[in-house]
């Protein structure tokens, strides 16, 4: 039990660094970037002039007047309390746009990781089961072209199909709660591929190991031991890249999101980039390293359950 | 152990994976369905109240109409406006419809002869939604709303913008307030046009910092009652309103970023028009058109231009003949046939065709001559080819297909020997590289709001504009710098007009820049609803009705 | 298992035309792709156009068939940068580990933490468009990726009884690493290689399609897919042609590693039966 408390602490002590090191180079981004953030307010149409001092009012008002490294410091102290800063434009509050966006990006990448794993990790067993039948190489061949698709592609063909021309999904927006559907299902399609490639390639592995010849020769059906031992065992690279995948998704999947006009954080995410919103910027990324370093902790808490071993603290991994 | 510790886990993930951000387990097609329950009642009616469904009664009463805009009309408390003008929440003291101030919160203004003490009369009919009245109190708090340096992200508010060398502002009786100036104002009624003078409920903004919490109260014929951050607002109509009343009850505006899905909404019929600026190209709203039966286009005028802009430092671009060749090679009746759909006129003078004091200068195109004229210039400083950049602002080039235009440029001016590199970067880079001067050309779009050109000529085409040292355009004309000069000192209009007409004719025969086109506003709407037309800034709301 | 599988041959045989294609582009192509014709924009596929217009008149088969050579030469220098620089890091802190690895895993976690495409993004508003900053965004989001698994091979063949054979005999670390080790992962890396290309096919695409990459006129599949977005109900082809030729190069990229990894599997499988 010890053990098992002291590799967890370990392990987020290790993270910490990392989270630092995110939310620096996100300030870093965010400072180097050219433009200048002041001009763009007092002047956001390109031809009002102002004054040096408005300048310099507006300079320190937005906390921009200080040496950048001032600036980190003064956005850690901030943020232990609890506040993100507004964003320089709209002067709304990053933690309420947070709050309110995060669900929604959350909503999307639940509602995608369902289709990923019961289309994914299904079509992965069938393929297993049936290896090198019909519905193995079609499957198979699916699972390829649904990984080769590029995002933006499958987004504009499905708006166009489904929305557009039979009208069967709302085009945009989230007014209605069916308007996840398509882009949960675009954000789907490669990961799905991906997912069920990997099942396939995991329980096969683990199908030719011993233990499952000796099940077999005890007695049991092929289809048996792969549903019931070799998928059990195999899962581990299946929900690392699961995991792996729903961080990346979570953390915005912003060409969908602004394609669709979802209103999630990659949208968010994606516009103050632009506008060279760095408060805003800096948030998002580090949101997403938090999200990041929580899903590598869970999985490794996930390697320890599966594989006892390291539980005992052996295998120097 | 393991298997049952790995059973349980088995199911916590799957649990995890199907909770995730949202409510408990269910399948794919019962949590929609109860997300739309949790979007509340508007989500469902907006469901049930299509278009395409019969409504009982008056649709105007019951149906509302769904616009969709490229950003959100409501910025919030955060922003100095609070919400875009095209709401019809909020009104100003006076308002420019196409170039002419017209009266709207203020009745009537006059000035003494020196201009610096200006009386304006103000409504007495005019209520806030929430009852107030709006008089000169009112109005006077308003102003001094905005010393407090809010901002907004559509144009700044301040008192020193709106009223420039303010002496003192004071209340004559309950309906009229009198401003005093240091220096002469001319044009006050001008720079106090819409953006220039919001005017809201005093209770519903903070005295002390300005800022208005929500929602906005305006004397408007439209009033908010509900707003979901970056999805939609929710208008209903003013029916104390004093003027003429909107048609329709309800308004749902959404926001929907993306260009093209605009237009899938729009097609699919979730959203009857698209209006805010850039709502849709002019090709996507012909193609549309004339495509489908369902939809009709409307334009309106609008004062901008499209030019290509020269930076005259550069050696090649200082001779006049250069200039002269790049404009005698832009076949203008090409671009607007086809890369504008016939829907533009060919520019040849500087000032729009919505200017007062446009002249209607008519130029040519002729291949030939360009590019013995480039050919000439070339050779004299010994060069085969000029190599050039032209920069683009990346909002520009999409909302009016200037892209297009520079590519199309570019294999054109090749044959005289002109290489421009094309460079289509974002606002803030634009900016900079203007000021740094590190371009040759730029293709953009701009217009003059007031109705006084003489600025504009002196800021950017006189030696001492500012504009044209800020945005390193670099011309130098000794004739423009007479005129300019001349121009504000005269009175009388038809003199002022003659000089104006002369500066187009020296800017045109000096090639000081290329006019290609003037723009429209183009508004697209469903024939479900009718009389939608465009505004200076959106479209007329009060005027839409569903169609009988 | 032989490596020219059906599927392997199939995906070497679209692979080696788009390659072929784009490499032999300026002797196949019948218009100039930049070459653009006013009078004859938007036009549907005809004798002289095969493919059709784009919206100034330039030819779309001529366009297409120049659209992938930026796209490719982009995504294989990316994938060969972010890989040296990945295998050279995977390598150090899979054999030396202790501090060495820390920093380098700590690096790679903090690489791997960012957010993709906005990285992407934020690079190219810093650099500027165009080709560098494209590059750099990728190297910078891909190279993490690499140096753990470089890391996690190193560490498993370090336990290997022949490293403890040679340290024996009095080999230096540098030898063991540069001489024996390192080749040894030659087969992962070239699964590697061709696995990251295809996702860097589709990388490059997208932010192409975002307007992060090449400057205008050049023809690009991305940026092809993005400009005829809006004449995508008149002219679908304009969309389709380009969308088509990017899948079937990730497609047979993805194909193709896939083979390769089949074939170097049950290669290991029949070394280890041994």
């Amino acid at each position: 039990m010890w053990t098992f408390i002291r590799y967890i602490l370990k392990k987020i002590a290790l993270l910490v660094p990392v989270l630092v090191g995110i939310s620096v180079m996100a300030f870093a981004l965010g400072a180097m970037s050219p433009g200048d953030p002041v001009d763009q307010v007092l002047n956001p149409n390109g031809n009002e002039s102002y004054t040096r001092e408005e300048y310099d009012q507006m300079s320190a008002r937005m906390g921009l007047d200080k040496p950048v490294h001032i600036q980190y410091i003064n956005w850690l102290g901030n943020l232990s309390r609890g506040d993100l800063g507004r964003s320089f434009f709209t002067n709304k509050s990053i933690v309420e746009q947070l709050a309110r966006r995060i669900p929604i990006s959350a909503r999307l990448a639940g509602l995608s990781m369902i289709v990923t794993v019961v289309l994914g990790v299904g079509g992965g067993v069938a393929m297993a089961v049936w290896k090198d039948r019909f519905l193995d190489h079609l499957l198979g061949a699916c699972s390829a072209v649904a990984l080769s698709v590029p995002g933006f592609w499958t987004a504009i063909v499905l708006m166009g199909l489904f929305a557009e021309k039979w009208k069967l999904l709302p085009t945009s927006g989230i007014v209605s709660g069916t308007g996840y559907l398509l882009p949960a299902v675009t954000l789907a399609i490669p990961s799905t591929g991906t997912c069920a490639r990997l099942t396939r390639n995991a329980i096969l592995d683990e199908v030719g190991r011993q233990y499952v010849t000796v099940a077999v020769s005890k007695g049991l059906s092929r289809r048996q031991t792969i549903v019931f031992h070799a998928f059990g065992n195999g899962l581990i690279p299946v929900v690392t890249y699961l995991g792996t995948h729903m961080a990346g998704i979570l953390g915005g999947a912003s060409i969908v999101e602004t394609i669709f006009a979802i209103p999630g954080i990659g949208s968010y995410a994606i516009s103050a980039v632009q506008s060279k919103d760095y408060y805003v910027v800096q948030a998002y990324v580090l949101f997403s390293g938090l999200v990041y370093v929580a899903v590598n902790i869970l999985l490794d808490l996930l390697y320890m359950a599966i594989n006892p071993r390291i539980r005992r603290g052996e295998a120097g991994q | 152990m393991r298997k049952r510790f790995l059973a349980l886990f088995l199911a916590c993930s799957a649990a995890m994976a199907f909770t995730s951000g949202c409510e408990e387990g269910s399948a794919p097609g019962q949590k929609a369905a109860r997300i739309q329950e949790d979007e509340g009642g508007s989500a469902a009616e907006s469901q049930k109240t299509s278009w395409e469904e019969e409504a009982k009664g008056n649709p105007n009463e019951e149906t509302e109409v769904v616009i969709a805009t490229y950003r959100d009309a409501v910025q919030g408390s955060g922003d100095a406006f609070y919400c875009w003008e095209g709401t019809y929440v909020w009104e100003a003291l006076t308002t420019n419809n196409g170039g002419v101030i017209e009266p709207w919160l203020a009745q009537s203004w006059e000035h003494n002869d020196a201009c610096t003490e200006w009386m304006f009369r103000l409504r007495d009919d005019a209520f806030f939604t929430d009852g107030i009245q709006f008089n000169a109190d009112t109005c006077l708090e308003n102003i001094d709303r905005w010393t407090h340096g809010i901002t907004s992200t559509y144009t700044s508010l301040s008192v020193e913008k709106s009223f420039p060398n303010l002496d003192k502002m004071e209340k004559v009786d309950e309906f009229t307030v009198k401003f005093t100036f240091t220096q002469p104002i001319t044009t006050l009624e001008y720079i106090l046009s819409d953006y220039g003078s919001p005017m809201f409920s005093p209770n519903c903004f903070d005295k002390e910092t300005g800022v208005i919490s929500d929602y906005a109260v305006g004397t408007g014929p439209y009033k908010i009652t509900d707003h979901v951050d970056a999805e939609y607002v929710l208008l209903e109509r003013n029916d104390d309103y004093y003027g003429e009343k909107g048609k329709v009850k309800y308004f749902r505006i959404r926001c929907i970023p993306d260009a093209q899905t605009r237009i899938s909404a729009l097609k699919a019929g979730e959203v009857m028009g698209l209006a805010d600026n850039g709502a849709i190209t002019m090709a996507g709203a012909k193609n549309l058109c004339d495509t489908d039966d369902n939809f009709s286009m409307d334009s309106t005028p609008s004062h901008m231009t499209e030019y290509i802009m020269f930076n005259c430092n550069n050696e090649f671009l200082a001779d006049r003949r250069m200039r002269e060749a790049l404009n005698l090679a832009t076949d203008r009746e090409s671009v607007c046939r086809v890369l504008y759909n016939g829907l533009l006129e060919p520019a040849y003078s500087f000032l729009s065709a919505q200017s007062v004091f446009h002249l209607d200068l008519q130029g040519e195109y002729d291949l030939e001559r360009a590019k013995a004229l480039a050919r000439e210039v070339l050779d004299e400083k010994g060069a085969d080819h000029a190599d050039m950049t032209m920069i683009i602002r990346s909002s520009t080039a999409s909302d009016y297909n200037c892209k297009a235009v520079a590519e199309y440029l570019k294999q054109v001016y090749q044959e005289l020997g002109v290489f421009f590199n094309i460079e289509i970067v974002d606002s803030s880079i634009y900016k900079e590289r203007q000021q740094e001067g590190s371009y040759d050309m730029t293709l953009t779009v701009f217009g003059m709001n007031n109705g006084d050109p003489a600025s504009t000529f002196k800021q950017y085409f006189a030696s001492d504009g500012n504009s044209n040292h800020s945005l390193n355009y670099n011309y130098y004309n000794e004739k423009i710098d007479e005129l300019v000069a001349k121009a504000p000192a005269l009175a009388d209009v038809e003199e002022r007009s003659r000089i104006y007409n002369e500066i187009q004719t020296v800017l045109f025969e000096d090639s000081a820049c290329i006019p290609i086109c003037y723009q429209i506003n183009v508004n697209i709407h469903n024939k479900a609803i009718e009389h939608y037309r465009g505004r200076t800034f959106g479209v007329g709301l009060p005027t839409i009705s569903w169609t009988e | 298992m032989k490596l020219m599988t059906v599927k392997m041959k199939a995906a070497l045989v679209i692979l080696g035309g788009i390659l072929l294609a784009s490499a032999l582009a300026p002797l196949i192509a019948p218009w100039d792709p930049l070459a653009s014709d006013l009078a004859r924009a938007l036009e549907g596929p005809s004798g002289e156009h095969l493919l059709g217009t784009d919206n100034i008149g330039r030819d779309l088969l001529s366009r297409v068939l120049y659209g992938g050579r930026q796209s490719i030469l982009l995504a294989l220098a990316a994938t060969a940068l972010s890989m040296a620089l990945g295998f050279v890091l995977g390598l150090f802190a899979g054999y030396f580990q202790g501090g060495a690895d820390m920093v380098i895993t700590t690096a790679s976690n903090i690489f791997q933490g960012l957010p993709g495409m906005t990285l992407m993004i934020a690079v190219a508003g810093l650099m500027g468009q165009g080709v560098k900053s494209m590059l750099l965004a990728i190297v910078l989001n891909s190279w993490a990726g690499f140096s753990r698994i470089v890391r996690g091979e190193v560490m498993r063949l370090k336990r290997e009884s022949f490293v403890d054979g040679l340290k024996t005999v009095g080999a230096g670390n540098f030898r063991i690493l540069f001489l024996h080790i390192a080749p040894n992962l030659f087969g992962t890396l070239c699964v590697m290689f061709a696995t990251r290309v295809a996702g860097n096919v589709i990388a490059v695409a997208s932010m192409s399609f975002l307007g992060l990459g090449l400057q205008p006129p050049a023809p690009d599949w991305g940026v092809m897919i993005n400009d005829a977005r809006q004449y995508f109900r008149h002219r679908p082809l304009l969309v389709l042609a380009p969308g088509l030729c990017v899948v079937l190069l990730s497609l047979s990229v993805n194909l193709a590693a896939d083979g390769l990894r089949d074939w170097m599997d049950t290669r290991g499988e029949n070394a280890d039966s041994m």
